[in-house]
């Protein structure tokens, strides 16, 4: 089977997932752009309800993961399995109606969050009916993606196929669960804040962590021409991560009213995640290290370096973020939301940039229209993750000292709490250049896929295999 | 790399794993706690909350204050919570038991809300809610330099037709606020209900398994156990 046949199957569903993850992707970071402009002006938009900042904060989320990261996971995912598995994908039509569903989804969701009617659980922040839609939809596309690997040519199952696999039948298990529990028919008490963290924490270290790994793997692999340094500890990290991850999850309810040795398994379990890092950190870093000059031009190549980086400081990070000492002060801070911006932008986003430029030229057979966006996109990128994640830090650490602890001298009084808030605007206006930047940077993303996009449906030729020489703009 | 029947029965065994171990057995124990009948006061506590607070529950839900504003206070020696007066004692598990959505926060970039109820009460007249109809109409005035949005779409500014409502806020209002002449500020049936929510936030009730820390609270501000519980 020819890699361009394979990839000409993918044409269809690979365009159209890319194309709706970065228009998802512009809304979701114009949203976030809204949302840290109120931070410190707070009358910006305040007379709008559909964007006071409760559910500009809920819609952004929601549209950043369920919008931007499942359209771009799921072209990667469907790619990467019909390459690996090197077969092609059946109907690929049927891919593009399911992702149509899950699209109208997304937006009668981030509608339904902006009109009021989210459900205010982090992660699930949609109205319950908009969760049906999206299973059906990823039923239909996680079927697809396994019925692709079921009629595979190659005798090896790549470590990749491991990571998509681990996604792709995980997802839908703690999906429906949280679903019926947090949403249909609410647990008692307590127990919803635990059914939310495990939820969500799965849903960061199991279905990004999967796909964004897997596609690390991969792209380690393809753009370097080696194969992955000390493959075999490969497996060992996998199921370490399989075995300890799902329990990992409570760690984030350090001081919160749960039972307490749910918390304290929660921190062992992220210790013993440090095994995984490592194993990944000697996979990927000295695979990515041996690159030739001219790969490292590449801009693939450099989103997936900066991805690993930002995945082996996040995952560290949260295992720090989980210690009680280390809780006690950055809880509830700032913080928190650099540590999800490290996770889900600085790790899965660049990751999934850097596979969607391979990607796209390879199934659409055309180069990138305007080469030099390509390289603005990167920058942008790049600097925007490392000032909002840097600001946020900042500002949370100093939120943290504020609110936490008391000011030196005998018989202090706590700081009051407006005027902690007050010393973070310099950094909370940081985070909202770093934001705007974001935007533009998304913005030559999509102009540039659309072009690509427009002239690949205006002239319809085979995919050709060679991946074009534009992708080294940067 | 190729037992594919092993990956997948892997898979589920740890799926199924971490749900018992992180859900099903806390669902056993902390899922299934009850309330506390008081044999003094004849009384089950937590008590449901009242039937308009209930419906405030649900504003405070779809305007997303909890990306703010968190609900659980930490216990003393961790944090500062106490000594900030957001709460008499530590928030514990069953004080949770009767909501039907537990909105504990992740973020405070305003106070814990969790006895807000009680801080309130008796400030400014009529149980601190008309402290509660300014901050919501404007934080400045009752909070200058906070980074809380105003909430002005939860009143409605209307002609006065016969009697003036007896609900009107524009008297609690700076004269650059004031309405147009024959207008009145009326608060929104939702912004009573938020603001009936937010009064009822007040877990003041010494279970069992709050007492020790109860204890040491009270002693170092020179009362008792037994004090602090009535």
């Amino acid at each position: 089977m020819e890699g361009a046949s394979i990839d000409a199957s993918v044409r269809l569903p690979g365009l159209y997932f890319a194309a709706a993850a970065a228009v998802w992707l512009v809304v979701g970071t114009a949203l976030s752009v809204i949302a840290a402009f109120k931070l410190h002006s707070p009358a910006f938009l305040a007379d709008c309800e559909w964007l006071t900042y409760g559910r500009v904060r809920a819609a952004e989320s929601a549209v950043l993961v369920y919008g931007w990261g499942f359209n771009a996971a799921f072209a990667i995912a469907v790619w990467l399995m019909a390459r690996l598995a090197q077969a092609e994908v059946r109907r690929p039509v049927t891919l593009v109606v399911s992702g149509v569903f899950w699209n109208v989804g997304v937006l009668l969701g981030t509608l339904g969050i902006l009109g009021g009617y989210g459900t205010a659980v982090e992660g699930l922040e949609f109205p319950a009916y908009v969760n049906m839609i999206l299973f059906a939809a990823y039923a239909w596309i996680a079927i697809w993606a396994l019925l692709t690997f079921r009629a595979r040519r190659s005798p090896h199952v790549f470590i990749s196929q491991w990571y998509l696999l681990l996604a792709l039948l995980w997802f839908p298990w703690v999906f429906s669960l949280a679903h019926l529990l947090l949403v249909v028919d609410p647990v008692q008490g307590v127990m919803q804040p635990l059914v939310q963290t495990w939820y969500s924490h799965s849903l960061f270290l199991f279905w990004f962590g999967g796909v964004g790994v897997a596609a690390l793997y991969y792209l380690a692999a393809k753009l370097t021409g080696r194969s992955i340094a000390h493959y075999h500890l490969s497996t060992l990290g996998f199921w370490l991560l399989v075995i300890f991850g799902g329990w990992a999850g409570p760690a984030r309810l350090v001081g919160a009213p749960v039972p307490a040795w749910v918390v304290s398994l929660g921190i062992a379990m992220s210790f013993v995640l440090l095994v995984v890092v490592c194993v990944w950190a000697c996979n990927l870093v000295p695979t990515l290290a041996r690159a030739s000059a001219a790969v490292r031009q590449d801009v693939s190549y450099r989103f997936a370096a900066v991805g690993v980086a930002a995945l082996l400081v996040a995952q560290v990070a949260s295992v720090l973020l989980s210690l009680r000492g280390v809780s006690e002060l950055l809880q509830f801070t700032f913080v928190q939301s650099a540590l999800a911006q490290l996770n889900h932008y600085g790790f899965f986003s660049m990751v999934a940039f850097g596979t969607l430029y391979v990607m796209l030229p390879r199934i659409t057979g055309r180069s990138w229209p305007v080469p030099s966006l390509v390289g603005f996109h990167f920058w942008s990128s790049l600097l925007g993750c490392l000032a909002s994640v840097v600001a946020l830090s900042i500002a949370g650490y100093k939120q943290g000292v504020g609110l936490n602890r008391l000011p030196a001298g005998e018989g202090a009084v706590p700081t009051p709490i407006i005027d902690v808030l007050q010393s973070l605007q310099p950094y909370l206006f940081t985070q909202t250049s770093a934001m705007v930047l974001l935007v533009a940077g998304h913005v030559a993303f999509l102009v540039n896929l659309g072009w690509m996009a427009a002239s690949c449906c205006s002239c319809c030729s085979p995919a050709s295999s060679s991946l074009p020489n534009a992708s080294k703009a940067a | 790399m190729n037992r594919i029947a092993l990956l997948f029965l892997g898979l589920f065994a740890a799926l199924a794993a971490s749900w018992t171990g992180v859900i099903l057995v806390n669902q056993g124990s902390v899922g299934r706690l009850a309330r506390v009948v008081d044999a003094n006061e004849g009384v089950a506590f937590p008590q449901p909350m009242p039937g308009l607070a209930q419906q405030g529950h649900l504003v405070y839900q779809d305007l997303g204050c909890a990306a703010c504003h968190t609900q659980q206070v930490r216990r003393p020696g961790f944090g500062i919570d106490d000594k900030r007066g957001w709460g008499e004692r530590h928030s514990v598990a069953r004080d949770y038991l009767l909501e039907p959505r537990v909105l504990i926060g992740a973020q405070r970039i305003g106070p814990d809300l969790r006895n807000v109820g009680q801080r309130k009460d008796g400030q400014e007249g009529r149980d601190g809610r008309e402290w509660h109809y300014r901050h919501l109409y404007d934080p400045q005035l009752t909070s200058p330099g906070s980074v809380m949005p105003p909430f002005r779409f939860l009143f409605e500014t209307r002609k006065i037709v016969g009697e003036p409502s007896p609900k009107a806020i524009q008297s609690l209002l700076p004269a650059s606020s004031q309405p147009p002449a024959g207008h009145e500020i009326v608060p929104t049936v939702r912004a009573e209900r938020l603001v009936s929510y937010l009064l009822s936030l007040k877990d003041s009730y010494a279970y069992p398994e709050a007492a020790n820390v109860y204890v040491a609270k009270s002693e170092s501000q020179g009362g008792t156990a037994a004090e602090g519980a009535k």
